[in-house]
């Protein structure tokens, strides 16, 4: 099964991104994929390799170009909104691979 | 000089009847006259006398009588019967039975320490159904014992008794006396028995509870101060002495108990600010504020720390793992005196593994109570001081640093407790208990394997085989960096200073060769399993790495189960640092009023900085970061985490929390306008994970979000947490 890298970015890759890791994580978890998670800050996140953003709107637009998809979360509390978004994109993924 | 007991006369039940009948109440079984005599400390005959007593005082309480059988005395086997014995023994209070005099001296000295004004004569014949000479002579015993104490009687004709003196001290011998009446074991013993046993188990607690305190402890809740002790004692992670949770289940007891307000304990403003800075205030209030709000009422800010006081003061039987306050510095004094010792004592205590952390944690309590003249209050220490004197010595002329530190001489007997830290691993090494941990190294299988241990451990049994390894395994660097030497059927090419290498049959030659090397080195650690200790740290430090969270407390918890309590400091260091360690009052402002986002960050911002966590160019960082990237610290409907880096100037981690009354608009299309605030200072990208996890599960809970956003109090938000 294919191992995903995941970037998560905000300001200083120690707020929101992590939270958005420490989320990340259960969902992958719960939904039996594999993943290797990182945090980043809005500086850096560009020259990290990975197969998809997780982020907020205004970093979503820095990483524009970056070549791999970015999600946008909005609210970083309630679970369901990531887990939908990511069900998703990690599932075409998997397709494309597949 | 017998007292008229009420409705009792002449029926002779004293206390020692009445510490029978509560025996007979909690115990189940029979008992006999002569173990009867042995906790009392009386003749057979003398038990007899006293059961005597008792029947006549049951039947002429229409009860039945004691059962004699062979197997000794015992109550009615009937629960409804037990119950209404167990009434009678409450109801009997200090005024009905005949106390002595040391009993009755104990009275009256509660009654002095907790009387608002004069205590008059006459209250005080009353109170014990005495006459006046008596009490007159009683008095003399009471000025005595507070004159030792340290406080004063003061006497003034048509007035009666007081007392002048300082409320702590006063309260001190409260405490004292409680500790007294009901000894630190049969409380803590006595209160699990309750919990389990309910009547018969509270009924030893106040049966025991001798020498005319009943009326003092029915007042008291004993089992409500046994819980609060207890939830502080969880919450700061440490497992008390006996003693030590008696005396602050006593201290919240009194403060509890003292209807009084009192301005003042007796506390000077830098010796109540020294306290509430200490890491343990924050939780030892919070833990109070949780059952007082309970129970309604509130304590004041210098009881408060008169309890914080006595849990600073508070002897530990485990290693603490919070960071004190002064930790580091203990940490390098206690290797200071370690040495110190050492040198003066000849020998070399640097190789203990236990030695510094043992002295480090004693010591942060020694610093307390010297700080605070607070009673060290162990026997046991001065006893350590006569037979042990070459080690008192040596420990009282290290102690230079440290005294300087508190500020403050040494007493006796606390360097007698310090020395005592030391006389363990004194015996250790003066008595040859250290044993040599080898390796066992071979290329053999296992039949030739065992042959060669058996015959090692034949030849030489001071030495303990750590493992037998195959040559390969030499990459185990822990094992080989612990182990004394190393004995190889193989040549190793490494670790060749403590290598001997000896034919698989270990010939006599080879006895003697190691003979010769065991008399050239001595061994370093002692062994009492710390290496099974070892190994025990190691793969927890693994799990903690590789396992989630809740899979990882769990393999705590049921490790816990199978081989006992598991030292914390093994495993605290990956567990992390949850929300009550780093969000705290002093860093939550609620209802606060403000117009502007930057504002809002700004006050998040300045009570971390009024807390010292963080420098205030850390504010500027934080305004700046939302400057430049726009919102996108509002993480969710109405919740901003503003936040900088590190090295924007973060001191020490923490949270701060700001609930404001009408919410600002941070210009973030999804989430504005935010009512709640939550300052974030992060001294990496990774250890307040734990603490984040717990904020968004709580911050994920509907109705735990609308107590924060209603929260009047910063209690009802820090109850909220784990």
């Amino acid at each position: 099964m294919k191992r995903f890298k995941i970037v998560t970015v905000c300001g200083c890759g120690l707020g929101s991104s992590l939270l958005a890791k420490m989320a990340i994580e259960e969902i992958v978890n719960q939904a039996g994929y594999s993943a290797s998670i990182e945090t980043a800050d809005g500086g850096s996140a560009k020259g990290f390799k990975c197969d998809f953003f997780v982020t907020t709107k205004e970093f979503a637009a820095r990483l524009q170009g970056v070549g791999v998809p970015v999600v946008v979360v909005t609210n970083f509390v309630n679970k369901e909104e990531m887990k939908e978004k990511l069900l998703a994109i990690m599932a075409e993924l998997s397709r494309k691979e597949g | 000089m017998r007292g008229i007991g009420k409705g009792w006369e002449g029926m002779g039940m004293d206390e020692r009847c009445l510490t029978i009948l509560s025996i007979l109440i909690s115990s189940n079984g029979e008992i006999t006259i002569s173990e009867l005599g042995t906790q009392l400390g009386v003749s057979p005959r003398t038990v007899r006398y006293d059961l005597d007593k008792i029947d006549d005082f049951l039947t002429a309480h229409t009860l039945p009588p004691l059962i004699r059988s062979r197997g000794g005395i015992r109550l009615p086997h009937d629960e409804r019967l037990i119950n209404q014995f167990w009434e009678l023994v409450k109801s009997i209070s200090a005024v009905s039975y005949f106390p002595t005099q040391r009993g009755r001296v104990r009275q009256i000295q509660l009654e002095l320490l907790f009387a608002e004004s004069y205590v008059t004569m006459e209250r005080m014949c009353k109170m014990l159904g005495v006459s006046r000479s008596t009490i007159v002579n009683d008095m003399k015993a009471v000025d005595r014992d507070f004159a030792q104490s340290g406080i004063t009687l003061k006497s003034k004709p048509r007035y009666g008794f007081q007392l002048v003196s300082p409320e702590r001290k006063l309260r001190e011998k409260v405490i004292a006396l409680m500790l007294e009446m009901l000894p630190a074991d049969e409380f803590a013993g006595c209160m699990d028995d309750a919990q389990n046993d309910g009547i018969r188990g509270l009924s030893k607690v106040r049966g025991l509870a001798k020498v005319g305190c009943f009326e003092f402890f029915k007042e008291i809740d004993l089992e409500l101060i046994y819980k609060v002790t207890k939830r502080m004692e969880k919450k700061l992670e440490v497992l008390w002495s006996d003693r030590s949770f008696a005396k602050i289940a006593y201290t919240v007891a009194v403060c509890f108990k003292r209807k009084k307000t009192c301005d003042s304990i007796g506390f000077s403003p830098e010796q109540l600010l020294e306290i509430e800075n200490s890491r343990d205030y924050a939780i030892v209030s919070n833990s109070l504020s949780y059952h007082g709000s309970k129970c309604g009422f509130t304590l004041s800010r210098e009881e408060v720390t008169l309890i914080v006081l006595a849990v600073l003061c508070a002897d530990t039987l485990n290693i603490s793992y919070y960071k004190k306050e002064n930790q580091i510095k203990m940490q390098v004094i206690a290797a200071q005196i370690i040495k110190k010792t050492g040198k003066r004592l000849g020998l070399n205590f640097t190789f203990s593994d236990t030695l510094p952390s043992v002295l480090s944690e004693h010591l942060s309590h020694v610093y307390y109570r010297i700080r605070f003249m607070a009673p060290c209050d162990s026997a046991v220490y001065n006893q350590i001081g006569f037979r042990h004197k070459k080690i008192v010595r040596a420990v009282r002329e290290s102690l230079e640093q440290f005294e300087t530190l508190a500020g403050a001489r040494v007493p006796d007997d606390e360097v007698a407790g310090i020395a005592a830290v030391f006389c363990g691993e004194y015996y250790n090494i003066t008595e040859n208990r250290r044993r040599y941990r080898i390796l066992v190294v071979t290329d053999e299988g296992l039949a030739t394997a065992s042959f060669l241990t058996a015959k090692l451990v034949g030849a030489f049994p001071e030495i303990e085989i750590m493992a037998v390894l195959a040559r390969r395994q030499i990459t185990a660097k822990v094992l080989f960096e612990k182990a004394d030497f190393i004995i190889t059927t193989v040549p190793l090419y490494c670790y060749e200073n403590k290598t001997i290498v000896v034919n698989q049959m270990l010939t006599e030659e080879d006895i003697n060769v190691l003979k010769g090397f065991m008399s050239k080195i001595s061994p370093k650690s002692p062994s009492s399993g710390s290496h099974h200790k070892d190994v025990l740290a190691t793969m927890l430090s693994i799990a903690g790495r590789v396992c989630p969270k809740p899979v990882y407390d769990e393999l705590i918890a049921q490790l816990a189960e199978e081989i006992g309590p598991i030292d914390n400091r093994y495993y605290h260091q990956r567990c992390g640092i949850m929300l009550k360690d780093i969000l705290t009052e002093d860093t939550i402002s609620l209802g606060a009023s403000v117009k502007t986002w930057d504002e809002s960050v700004r006050l998040s911002g300045d009570l971390m900085v009024k807390a010292g966590l963080v420098e205030p160019r850390f504010v500027d960082a934080m305004v700046g970061f939302v400057g430049a990237y726009g919102p996108y610290v509002v993480i969710a409907p109405g919740i901003a985490i503003p936040h900088a880096r590190p090295e924007d100037g973060v001191k020490k981690m923490g949270m701060s929390l700001v609930t404001l009354v009408t919410p600002v608009e941070f210009g973030s299309e999804d989430n504005d306008p935010v009512d709640l605030v939550i300052g974030l200072a992060a001294i990496d990208n990774s250890s307040h994970l734990d603490a984040l996890a717990e904020l968004i599960e709580i911050l994920g809970d509907e109705r735990k979000r609308s107590i924060i956003r209603n929260a009047k109090q910063p209690g009802e938000i820090l109850a909220l947490f784990r």
